[in-house]
């Protein structure tokens, strides 16, 4: 790193202080699951953070921790902190490029110790030895060496910080401090060339001060400057010329440094910067340009201090060259135009592109990213000669887009797969139909020759005939299973591999006294344990690939085979009950707790209109509250970091008719005043396996949890409930079924108006068996006596039709829509389908709650939203819409992903889902009242601070309709939205047995690395070949030598007398 | 280590004996280590009086050296067969939990 750093000069950042950590003590603590790295391009400043973090924690009894890199998490701090009242806070910036050689560097970071030490003694932190802090540093960005973007353009920000946190409000030095640093993927400032700024030159407001702390990174230097900076916008500035004292001196742009261009009155080029003169911040790329300019003999350097009188001179008498900022976040950053007094001046520094400026900027960045162009033509020749790169890399082909089939376990059994630690290996052998399967089983001689096969074979094959053969037949030489689909067009009629009774283990099913397959295409192959790994390569190209090496090397015996390295290493074992006891074992000896597998469940979210809110003591009448059911998770077998997870029939469609039903109930609010029943509408996640988030509700609502969050509002109980309506398993059927049960509760009246305004939905006839659904918890629950379930569904009396239930196949192509075409508001047949189920539904509702008969429309566009947003994209303009700025960035990171829909383990796993449906759901069922009411930001957090019943969030995204969209300055949305944690009560109860099987106890195993590669085994003579070589050599090795040692009489034993 | 020929044989015999008695504070080690040290003191070189007392520490120690050895390897093998069916406890008692294996 010294080598690159050429211009660093020697200075001393270690303090004499003999009060330091050291980074040799680190304690480094790896996440298990690492969060998907952001695209490089479309990287959004200080947006992602990488993985880990470092911290050191100082007290002044008892000096510096050892330092510790751990999983990023948010800290818990005393509200006292020092930091929080008096911001003694400093901190620095710096990045991690890495270059074309793959080598990540640092630059000039000496500089940045330097400097965060200076300011750490003006804010009386501790101070600690810069050389250490840095090794630290270089080994956190080991840890997350992942993280350094191989970008061109793209770098690593690091972000030290040090604060006091001593929990005493008296204003002094704080004796307890933490520093800390946390690192994240940023983009280039100007991905598309240069863009110049426009500053607003403010005479009033100042940065810094003569005896102030301009000249230090500390915190409070830059909170003040954001209102300025925001004057500076409403009059069209981009950033803030920031000016001192009578004579306007010059000291800073924005966050940078400042430098002007000029021609001085001598007639010779002058690059001026102002002096650090305890106004200007020391940055590192301020000096790097100085230092740089130095060594070129066309201009001058000089750090004097320049006044707004003169840069304007020099601009009148077209004297001014350039002028531009300097940071570490830009590097360097051209200034266009300036506002001052009232008039705009456009400066010269575009008129020829900004000749120096671009210099300076390329110049910076060839040395940052290692790329000095006198080395570029050694580099390339030894690039070229040597083609580094690892053997491992030579020898194997990995396949990173492979899906993968992981362990899960219930309180008895373990399901899934397991791949040896290091991986299943074996010779690759491929069976693409029927006849090749039987010819392969009967070759004797082949199975013979090899001691392990891994099986590559067409996903129409996957079911438990040919599975069974296979593992009777090979039994321990089948070592993996690699499925294979060759294109989209030959994917199986059906592929499920759910059992054909689906959730069937615990006989929930009500009404069935002999066992209906409901989905009879099941192959329950997802609940068998098979003792090898699994994978399946869904992309056409990665079948291209296999193929073409297997026909090269599979010709004869006598030529090199194909071997597969399978490698999906899980975790846990045994069953739920083994690894969760295995999870709460810690030695003391041992700091890092290890986490064997997490219990399945997400979040249940509950809202309904916020009229409806009974407070206590306000009796809630019996039989008052209508459950509007929908779920949202899914399983696969067969996973995938990035892509699709299926789901689409199951739940996706469900979810969005069930919000656009949300939709229509808040659009006609006013009706549903008039009548004293509440609907909630609640999202379930962990009903795929076992209905988990079902028994988790039932306990919450038997236990007096519902609604969770303010003990002042009135607990609902089972006797409050009226009815369950549950959406399941749609598919865009031409008819639709309705099941009820029991048949002494139903409201006859309802399902009349309901089959008279929609004539798609047929009857099931009262008291046949239901078909799975998360109903028949609640009716199990409560012995089927306290209320009346209506379950529309696309499964007929006795089969689902849904041909890809529960597995990834069961993708938006199913409804027809071709993804790629989709946009924001396509009118596709589903959304058309879906607002044929939807507003008679509604009507349904309004005619037999209210009593009227009212014709409601919903606007298709907002389902086309819904379609999309679910389908193809979540971070999509309708979820900026209803939130605000700060809970949109939050869905940037998963930017062109669908919704996904497989097993959730909160919070463990993120997924956008929970927080896409919470503020989706809560402001569909807004209180409309409060579009109109004009309030502004302040006085809807002034009532979100006195309601606890109501969450009020500020949206300033788009306008309601209802608003004329001139005047719009944002909205304050209130709504009621209630979530709670969805695992299984057999996780909550203490002391709950898991083994038995009163709740579902399911839970996933955890992995740490999962590859696919393929590679060459070699011959029988090539090996002996290669074997006797090296025997050879190494003899060959022995005599040279014993020769040398004879002809040269040196013993290596004994140190020389010399 | 010390050359145990430059010690007195009161000496020697000092050192075997604290090294015996030490043993049965649960270090079956320092037995060990008695036995092989004053192997050559109690059977090979010439008799001096001492000697026997030297022998018979040397004698008890070999011989406490391998009831541990028994101990340990009949509770290692014990652990490995059965700490599967021992449930919690097995668990309980393993340092490092095996990943991916019962």
């Amino acid at each position: 790193m010294n080598k690159i750093c050429l211009l660093a000069l020697r200075r001393s950042y270690a303090t004499t202080s003999t009060s330091t950590f050291r980074a040799a003590d680190t304690i480094i603590k790896k996440t298990e699951h690492g969060n998907p790295k952001p695209d490089p391009n479309k990287l959004v400043f200080g947006a992602n953070f990488s993985d880990h973090m470092l911290t050191i924690k100082h007290t002044n009894a008892s000096g510096w921790e050892k330092p510790v890199i751990e999983p990023l998490k948010p800290f818990s701090i005393h509200p006292a902190a020092k930091v929080l009242h008096y911001a003694i806070e400093i901190f620095e910036g710096l990045k991690a490029y890495r270059g074309n050689d793959g080598k990540i560097r640092l630059f000039r970071p000496d500089l940045n110790m330097k400097r965060m030490l200076t300011s750490a003694e003006r804010s009386v932190l501790p101070t600690f030895d810069g050389n250490e802090l840095l090794e630290c540093i270089k080994k956190l960005i080991q840890v997350d060496a992942d993280w350094v973007p191989r970008s061109t353009s793209s770098t690593l920000y690091i972000r030290p910080t040090l604060i006091g946190t001593e929990p005493t409000l008296g204003v002094g030095a704080s004796n307890e401090s933490l520093l800390f640093v946390v690192t994240g993927p940023v983009g280039p400032y100007f991905p598309t060339g240069f863009k110049p700024v426009s500053l607003l030159a403010d005479t009033f407001h100042c940065r810094a001060f003569p005896g102030g702390v301009g000249a230090y990174k500390a915190g409070s230097n830059y909170g003040p400057t954001i209102y300025v900076n925001q004057l500076a916008h409403s009059k069209g500035c981009q950033q803030v010329l920031w000016l001192y004292g009578n004579k306007q001196h010059i000291t800073e742009v924005g966050t940078m440094n400042v430098f002007i261009y000029l021609k001085n009155k001598k007639g010779s080029n002058e690059l001026v910067t102002p002096p650090l003169n305890g106004l200007i911040l020391p940055g590192v790329t301020r000096q790097s340009i100085l230092d740089l300019g130095r060594t070129w003999k066309e201009l001058t350097v000089s750090e004097r201090e320049i006044t707004m009188d003169e840069l304007l001179e020099a601009h009148r008498e077209n004297r001014l060259l350039e002028m531009f900022g300097a940071g570490t976040a830009c590097i360097v950053c051209p200034v266009e135009r300036i506002i001052y007094e009232g008039k705009e001046y456009n400066l010269a520094t575009m008129n020829k592109g900004a000749p120096l400026t671009i210099r300076f900027h390329d110049e910076l960045v060839n040395i940052q990213f290692g790329r000095k162009p006198i080395y570029l033509f050694l580099q390339i020749f030894v690039v070229f000669c040597s083609q580094p790169k690892r053997v491992v890399d030579r020898m194997y082909i990995s396949f990173d887009r492979a899906r993968y089939c992981v362990r899960r376990l219930n309180g008895t059994h373990e399901i899934g797969c397991q791949s040896s630690i290091r991986g299943n290996s074996g010779r690759m052998y491929m069976i693409d139909n029927d006849q090749e399967f039987h010819i392969y089983l009967t070759d004797k001689k082949l199975i013979d020759s090899f001691n392990s096969f891994i099986i590559v074979l067409n996903v129409n094959l996957f079911n438990t005939y040919y599975i069974d053969y296979l593992m009777k037949h090979l039994d321990k030489k089948l070592n993996g299973l690699l499925l294979y689909l060759k294109s989209n067009l030959s994917r199986p009629l059906d592929f499920s591999h759910d059992d054909q009774c689906p959730n069937n283990r615990n006989s929930f099913y009500l009404n069935q006294t002999e066992k209906i397959n409901w989905n009879s295409k099941g192959t329950s192959l997802f609940f068998r344990s098979f003792p090898f790994p699994i994978m399946l390569i869904d992309e056409e190209d990665d079948y291209k690939r296999l193929i073409e090496f297997y026909r090269q090397f599979n010709n004869s015996q006598s030529s090199p085979a194909c071997g597969l390295e399978l490698k999906s290493f899980q975790n846990a074992a045994h069953t739920t009950k083994t690894c969760m006891k295995r999870n709460d074992i810690s030695h003391s000896l041992i700091d890092l707790q290890e986490i064997f597998c997490d219990p399945i469940g997400g979040l249940n979210i509950y809202s309904k209109l916020p009229q409806s809110i009974k407070i206590k003591p306000d009796q809630r009448s019996l039989k008052s509250v209508i459950l509007i059911l929908v779920t949202t998770d899914s399983f696969q077998m067969f996973l995938k970091p990035k892509g699709s997870t299926g789901g689409v029939q199951q739940p996706a469609t469900a979810l969005i008719t069930f919000l656009t039903l949300a939709h229509l109930i808040g659009q006609e609010q006013d009706e549903f005043k008039k009548q004293n029943k509440e609907i909630i509408f609640v999202t379930l996640d962990g009903d795929a396996l076992d209905y988990s988030a079902s028994f988790k509700f039932m306990f919450d609502m038997i236990n007096g949890y519902f609604p969770i969050g303010n003990k002042n509002e009135q607990p609902i109980k089972i006797e409050h409930i009226h009815s369950i309506i549950e959406f399941q398993s749609l598919s865009m059927t031409n008819e639709l079924w309705l099941h009820t049960h029991p048949s002494s509760l139903i409201n006859q009246t309802f399902i009349d108006i309901l089959l008279r305004n929609n004539p798609m939905i047929n009857l099931i006839r009262p008291n046949s068996p239901l078909p799975p659904a998360s109903s028949q918890i609640f009716l199990r629950q409560t012995l089927s006596l306290s209320f009346p379930v209506y379950i529309l569904s696309s499964t007929n009396q006795n089969q689902l039709l849904n041909h890809y239930y529960h597995s990834f196949f069961d993708d938006p192509s199913t409804l027809s829509i071709n993804i790629s075409t989709l946009e924001y508001n396509t009118t596709t047949e589903i959304s058309l389908w879906i607002k044929r189920i939807v507003e008679p539904f509604a009507q349904t509702l309004i005619e037999s709650l209210v009593g009227i008969k009212k014709n409601v429309i919903i606007k298709q566009e907002i389902i086309n939203n819904l379609v999309y947003c679910i389908l193809k994209n979540i971070n999509c303009p309708l979820i900026h819409n209803v939130t605000n700025q700060s809970i949109g960035n939050t869905f940037k990171p998963f930017d062109q992903t669908s919704m996904p829909f497989s097993i959730n383990t909160y919070p463990i796993s993120t997924t956008p889902t929970f927080p896409f449906i919470k503020y989706v759901l809560g402001y569909f069922l807004r209180d409309r009242s409060y579009d109109i009411q004009n309030l502004t930001k302040i006085s809807c957090k002034e009532r979100a601070y006195n309601d606890s019943f109501c969450s009020y969030t500020f949206v300033d995204g788009y306008a309601p309709s209802i608003i004329n969209e001139k005047s719009f300055s944002g909205y304050c949305v209130r709504s009621y939205l209630r979530f709670v944690q969805s695992i299984s009560p057999a996780f909550i109860i203490e002391n709950y047995d898991l083994s038995q099987t009163t709740y579902p106890a399911w839970t996933e195993s955890r992995w740490t690395t999962i590859s696919l590669r393929l590679f060459i085994i070699p011959t029988r003579t090539h090996e002996i070949v290669t074997l006797i070589i090296g025997i050879l050599l190494t003899f060959i090795s022995f005599c040279v030598l014993f020769f040398l040692r004879y002809y040269t009489k040196i013993s290596l034993f004994q140190p020389s007398s010399s | 280590m010390v050359s145990l020929e430059k010690k007195s044989p009161e000496e020697r015999l000092n050192i075997c004996r604290k090294y015996y008695l030490g043993g049965f504070a649960f270090l079956p080690l320092l037995w060990l280590i008695n036995a092989i040290w004053f192997y050559k003191q109690a059977f090979k070189v010439e008799p001096y009086p001492q000697q026997a007392q030297i022998r018979k520490y040397v004698i008890r120690s070999v011989i406490g050296t391998f009831i541990w050895c028994i101990i340990i390897i009949t509770w290692n093998v014990m652990f490995q067969v059965f700490r599967t069916k021992m449930g919690p406890i097995g668990d309980y008692l393993t340092f490092v939990v095996p990943r991916g294996y019962y």
